[in-house]
């Protein structure tokens, strides 16, 4: 009878985790992206919108490290522009030295409130530092990366935050009550699944006005994708309420005089969340492709703003795309976040799995 | 003598609506309990005995099912004319129960002790540290070993035996008057089981609550109940004390149940049965229900549903035939015995 298996269900949870090396990759995939997304302003050695007219579709600058041989630290080679029309550059013989920790061109507040100028990497003028190359006004790609994470990634996750919350509410209801809740509430899910995503976003964009701040722009844009995400989400909860509220232990809450909104919320849910928080993970990549999608059609987050999303329009041209392949590299990242979300959730999917959970013990 | 009973169930009828028809799962039961008094209710799977205890807490399923007449009074409250909120205080507060399965009963989620605290903080107004005082006592009067740690393990932590306890004490953490015990030891093994008996019976010593003991094993109701309801087929068939229950069984299916049980140095090959099954509550025969199994049935079984009547003080019978058993001119257990062999 002594209990053989005392450890936290967090302790259990990691130990399972940590044996998939793929859904740890994806953690820490996120974790960086993040994390640049956070410290964008440090990190990014130019503003979101410094242009630089004179360094249109510059490529990317190869950063080297010796000289004639001989090692100097890191460095770029001077450039100069050679064909105004085909934006060709000619690399010149002068090298630029790369400094750590330079002081930045202007003030930007660290998480909003510590005021800083330091930031991690600059390049001693007049060179130019192009880690991804530049874009028609010779703004830094790896910068506006940066910044634009800031958008693309905290959309995902505030907008599966919002369709959580609905779903799960909605959902539980409608599992837990049943009838005629059940009856309408399945009804409206099926009505918005049943629209094709892409449409039903564009119809709800046009019914908001086109030109508005970019601030306001991000609400409509999380309001438009969580509005569409809660109905798969409700139907996951409602079909699992509906098995977890034949448990006995529903009963015995009941029998303990629990009433019905404290059974769904305290007995029912919880025990939703193991699965829900895998289903959600799997989710959020949906919502950062829908940002990026209205971005991309010109409908979403407008310049000077930057967003992964806005930043792929001119990347729409194909004879452009040719001569300037760098500017794909947003659609690269978002190949990588919506990658190591599935490795994430896969992972988290596995760890939750209550069979594992029990540690084996009937 | 109404005064004297805590809980009196009066002519219960819970029946279901199903496409099929109305199937009346319990159809008419009358029984009480006095406090400190254990009632087992015994019956085959299926006669209507879970329903009838979680009619008495009000928590039948509806739809399909409804609680269509009758009274249950609790203290001479009649439990179905209170409202939902008025119920809920009354569940786990006066009247607790525990079920079959310990093994789903306990929500996977919280700790053992979270449980027991809900259901103090439910009913009183206590803070979290005094729940939690609260859940470790009750832990420690249901002789869960060091109850301080294992207040803080989850479910699965704890054995079959372990959770039925801590099952027990959540039901008792608010001291109620009636406990309704729902096949309380079927999922564990004997040892535990007699554990378990053991516990409930020094529970109901100390804090004097009535126990309303549903199961279908007759060892279990001769080491624990004062007084039986033998249920079958949504009717009480026989209702007596427990020693006239295994000394005089008056009614020809106590009489089967009693024969059925192995005797201890009795050789033998197959068990001895009674022949058939509980009807599906749809196909209910007219007249006595149990009439197609008797051994005994005489042709006005067959159109005719004897009442529950007396037929020595505190020992009520269902059957035409209970007379000529009790004047000794009809052996009906030798009757079984003929339709066996």
């Amino acid at each position: 009878m002594a209990a053989s298996d005392s450890r936290s269900p967090w302790q259990v949870f990691w130990r399972e985790f940590r044996k998939s090396p793929v859904a740890l990759a994806g953690a820490g995939i996120l974790f960086l992206l993040y994390g640049g997304a956070i410290f964008a302003d440090f990190l990014a050695p130019w503003p979101m919108a410094k242009q630089d007219l004179d360094f249109s579709w510059h490529p990317p600058t190869p950063v080297h490290w010796f000289a004639d041989g001989k090692f100097v630290g890191p460095h770029v080679l001077g450039t100069e522009l050679v064909d105004l029309g085909r934006s060709k550059y000619r690399t010149l013989e002068t090298r630029h030295p790369i400094r750590f920790f330079v002081e930045g061109p202007d003030t930007y507040r660290l998480f909003g409130i510590v005021p800083m100028k330091t930031r991690l990497f600059g390049v001693e003028p007049p060179g130019h530092v192009y880690l991804f190359g530049s874009d028609k006004f010779g703004r830094d790609i790896w910068s506006r990366l940066l910044y634009g994470s800031r958008v693309s990634l905290s959309i995902g996750l505030i907008g599966i935050a919002i369709s959580f919350l609905i779903g799960t509410l909605v959902g539980g209801l409608s599992g837990y009550l049943g009838k005629g809740t059940d009856m309408v509430v399945m009804r409206v899910t099926e009505l918005i699944m049943s629209v094709p995503a892409l449409y039903l976003i564009l119809a709800l964009r046009a019914s908001f006005p086109s030109n508005v701040p970019s601030d306001r722009m991000y609400l409509i844009i999380v309001v438009i994708l969580a509005f569409i995400g809660w109905a798969s989400l409700a139907r996951i909860v409602r079909g699992m309420v509906l098995s977890l509220r034949e448990f006995e232990y529903v009963n015995a809450a009941r029998a303990l005089g629990a009433g019905t909104l404290r059974i769904l919320f305290r007995h029912i849910l919880p025990n939703t969340m193991s699965f829900l928080i895998v289903a959600a993970t799997i989710a959020v990549p949906g919502y950062i492709l829908g940002e990026v999608t209205l971005s991309f059609l010109g409908i979403g987050i407008q310049e000077p703003q930057a967003s992964w999303g806005n930043m792929l329009t001119e990347a729409q041209n194909i004879r452009f795309l040719k001569s300037f392949p760098w500017m794909l590299v947003p659609g690269f990242f978002i190949f990588l976040v919506v990658l190591a979300y599935n490795f994430l959730g896969d992972g988290l999917a596995d760890a939750l799995n209550p069979r594992k959970v029990t540690g084996g013990k009937s | 003598m109404a005064e004297a009973n805590v809980l009196e169930v009066r002519n219960l009828q819970t029946h279901f609506v199903t496409d099929d028809g109305t199937l009346k799962a319990v159809d008419g039961v009358s029984f009480a309990v006095g406090p400190g008094e254990t009632l087992g209710i015994v019956g085959e799977s299926g006669c209507g005995k879970s329903v009838t205890s979680l009619s008495i807490l009000r928590l039948i399923p509806s739809p399909p099912g409804r609680i269509v007449g009758g009274e249950i009074l609790f203290k001479g409250t009649n439990l179905l004319k209170l409202s939902d909120p008025e119920m809920r205080k009354i569940r786990g507060n006066d009247i607790s129960m525990i079920f079959q399965e310990p093994m789903t009963s306990l929500n996977p989620v919280y700790t053992c002790g979270d449980q027991i605290m809900e259901a103090v903080m439910l009913h009183q107004k206590v803070g979290r540290a005094e729940a939690r005082t609260r859940a470790i006592e009750m832990l420690r009067l249901v002789g869960i070993p060091s109850p301080e740690q294992r207040v803080d393990e989850y479910p699965h932590q704890l054995s079959g035996g372990m959770r039925q306890r801590v099952m027990i004490a959540m039901a008792l953490s608010c001291q109620p008057e009636v406990l309704i015990a729902d096949e309380p030891t079927t999922a564990l093994d004997v040892t535990i089981q007699a554990q378990i008996l053991e516990l409930l019976n020094r529970l109901q010593r100390e804090m004097g609550m009535a126990i309303l003991l549903i199961t279908h094993d007759l060892g279990v109701v001769a080491e624990t109940c004062d007084r039986v309801a033998v249920m079958y087929a949504g009717h009480v068939v026989e209702y007596a004390g427990v020693d006239d229950i295994f000394a005089r069984p008056r009614m020809p299916y106590t009489v089967g149940l009693l024969g059925s049980i192995p005797k201890l140095g009795e050789e033998k090959e197959r068990l001895r049965v009674i022949p058939g099954n509980v009807p599906n509550p749809s196909e209910f025969p007219a007249g006595c229900k149990f009439h197609p199994r008797c051994p005994v049935a005489i042709d006005r079984c067959k159109v005719e549903n004897p009442p529950l009547v007396p037929i020595r003080p505190g020992h009520d019978v269902r059957c035409w035939r209970a007379g000529e058993a009790e004047a000794g001119t009809l052996d009906m257990g030798r009757a079984f015995e003929e339709v066996v062999s």
